[in-house]
């Protein structure tokens, strides 16, 4: 969607710059005071008449809610609906959705949420056209086709209309396509370290692609989805790898191709991270950070050495264990260091992942069932208090701090 | 703003009747052939209900077909087809580079399986020769007396231990001597030709798994010059399926 005037990360920035308007003489204490006071003001609006963001969020529901109840619909329907009307509904249905969600929004004005959601739900109602499409004419050719279509054809819009949510939807069109066009390539079926590794470089290179967009106001606005998407592939990956996956090879030469195009998009982002890109603290050590592991584990997936799981002082999957440790660390750190709440939510999660994981392999033998068990939640339980107790003063920290005179 | 959004709708709408458009080509300029076929399995959340059609080009063997070296999955197979009496094409040879003139299908493999095995059965009808059989499995030694129960194109469905009561439940039955066996192993591939899947309304799955049995179905494809193809249309004992 596009940036809410009233919401959180505009407040923060207005605080921060009106500290240096009064440094500057430019705004007297009373004037600032009855700054902040407006937007008390709208704050407390939102809480009695329902959120921006709840509006958004019931909105997109039923977004997703009629997308699916079309495509039901026309399945349920198969028989009974010839041919050209199955085509008329779904390309009808496609310019209505856009249509109205466009005058709601740019014209009218009055449903700027509402219209929003149906801009969105135009999107999907794009994908489920070339699945029903492809369904109508038993198109079943090359069927990882149908989410590239699907991620390349909504990209466009995400951009003209800085929509964040259809620009999410894009890029997990597009991820679930690289996983379909992998599978394509890769001989060896129950070799699947190299789709994880190479979901792992793809998602540090769309990583770096939202910090590319960091820049200048115009694409700051779509750095979100890159970012998450991104965070999410990249530990999620290296995540699976920290488990005992007996397997020989990080990658084959079959999915050179897919290593390439990585290379490149992770080399045009961050030349553009490097010229436009947002120059908050730290960021040179996130893109250093990045663009290392990225092209170490290409050219490692690209060489393709034997990885022998088995045990042994500084076996690849202690390596790959120490890595991602490491790399939760270095995420919750940046997070601090750029004020990011998304980095230090995903790294501890991921953190409380790792520990389960890691207690289930050292003790799961040693201990008795029960006292496993009861240990283990123990642990969680405290554990849990002790980092939301941690996360909380984190992200308060981040406020208050902008908040000091 | 408003021009740039209608265009980039406008792009959506034509990448959709692109696709449409590209199968109308397809379709239009192929060539159209039939294949005897059967489905499989029966439904797609997703999709609704859909059939997997199987077809006797869908498992190959490589040692008979006389593909060397190391084949693995997503190789290119080419099957070349010959037409049979019934005006359906079936397989005359395989290879894996592309042949030169003639009809073929152009194929991915999906699965090699080194170690399959098969074999090959004589035996000596009661007053008349020998015949050979080839059935997946085979049980029983020789001088044994067993009936074998075929089906409409021949290949063995069952084999029964020759007994009072015992008969085949459909197709011709063959009762005689077993007077040779030979377990023979063999290098298979599972091989996929994108025309594998039928897209149906709901509740039809069923009747097509029925087909299946008496083999009876057949699929019209629009085969393009490269050997792909596309499903243009199924037929159930001779009649179109809408």
């Amino acid at each position: 969607m596009t940036q809410d005037p009233i919401d959180a990360t505009f407040q923060r920035k207005l605080r921060q710059e009106m500290k240096q308007w009064q440094a500057d003489g430019l705004l007297s204490e009373e004037q600032r005071e009855r700054i902040l006071e407006r937007y008390r003001h709208i704050d407390e609006i939102e809480r009695k008449a329902g959120s921006g963001r709840m509006i958004q969020t019931i909105s997109i529901l039923g977004s997703i809610l009629v997308g699916v109840g079309v495509l039901l619909f026309i399945a349920a329907n198969w028989s009974e609906i010839p041919r050209f009307a199955k085509l008329g509904i779904i390309f009808a249905a496609l310019l209505a959705s856009h249509g109205i969600g466009y005058w709601m929004r740019y014209e009218k004005k009055n449903y700027p949420r509402v219209g929003a959601s149906l801009i969105l739900l135009g999107s999907i109602l794009y994908g489920a056209g070339i699945f029903l499409i492809a369904q109508i004419y038993n198109i079943t050719v090359h069927y990882p086709n149908g989410p590239l279509l699907w991620g390349l054809g909504i990209l466009p819009l995400a951009y003209l209309l800085r929509f964040r949510s259809v620009l999410l939807l894009s890029l997990l069109a597009l991820s679930l396509w690289l996983g379909m066009e992998a599978s394509f390539h890769v001989s060896d079926l129950f070799q699947y370290v190299p789709v994880i590794v190479l979901y792992w470089t793809a998602g540090m290179a769309v990583w770096v692609l939202g910090l590319a967009h960091e820049g200048p106001a115009p694409s700051r606005e779509l750095s979100g989805p890159y970012v998450l998407v991104g965070l999410l592939m990249t530990y999620a990956a290296a995540f699976l790898l920290t488990f005992d996956t007996r397997q020989e090879n990080l990658g084959t030469p079959e999915l050179m191709p897919f290593y390439l195009g990585i290379l490149v998009l992770l080399a045009a982002a961050a030349a553009v991270t490097i010229l436009k890109g947002s120059r908050d603290a730290g960021w040179r050590v996130e893109l250093a950070a990045l663009s290392t592991l990225t092209v170490g584990l290409c050219f490692l997936a690209m060489t393709s050495p034997g990885v022998a799981t088995g045990p042994g002082f500084l076996s690849p999957r202690l390596l790959f264990n120490l890595l991602f440790a490491a790399g939760i660390l270095g995420l919750i750190c940046l997070g601090y260091i750029r004020r990011r709440p998304l980095y230090i939510n995903i790294g501890l999660v991921f953190f409380v992942l790792d520990v389960v994981a890691r207690y289930v392999d050292f003790f799961w033998k040693l201990l008795p069932r029960s006292l496993f068990f009861i240990a283990g939640g123990c642990i969680l339980l405290a554990g849990g208090i002790y980092l939301e107790r941690k996360r909380r003063a984190v992200l308060e920290s981040f406020q208050v701090r902008e908040d000091l005179p | 703003m408003r021009l740039k959004f209608a265009v980039v709708i406008l792009l959506q709408i034509l990448l959709l009747i692109g696709i449409i458009g590209y199968r109308a080509y397809w379709v239009a300029t192929g060539e159209h052939i039939l294949l005897q076929s059967a489905p499989v399995d029966p439904r797609d959340l997703f999709r609704g209900d859909y059939v997997t059609l199987a077809y006797d080009l869908s498992t190959i063997d490589l040692d008979r077909a006389g593909i060397r070296g190391d084949i693995r999955r997503n190789d290119r197979i080419y099957t070349v087809l010959q037409k049979a009496g019934d005006g359906t094409y079936r397989m005359a040879s395989v290879g894996n580079t592309v042949p030169v003139g003639g009809k073929f299908l152009q194929g991915r493999v999906t699965r090699v399986n080194e170690r399959a095995t098969r074999f090959e059965v004589t035996i000596r009808e009661d007053g008349a020769g020998d015949r050979t059989f080839e059935p997946r499995w085979f049980s029983f030694h020789e001088g044994e007396r067993v009936i074998l129960c075929l089906d409409r194109g021949g290949r063995v469905q069952a084999s029964l231990r020759e007994k009072e009561d015992a008969r085949c439940r459909s197709g011709e039955a063959v009762a005689g001597t077993v007077t040779a066996v030979k377990k023979i192993s063999f290098r298979q591939a599972a091989v996929e030709y994108g025309i594998e899947h039928f897209f149906l309304e709901e509740g039809k799955g069923k009747a097509m798994e029925r087909a299946r049995n008496a083999r009876d179905l057949r699929v019209e494809v629009a085969l393009r010059e490269d050997g792909r193809g596309l499903i243009t249309g199924l037929f159930l004992d001779g009649r179109r399926i809408p």
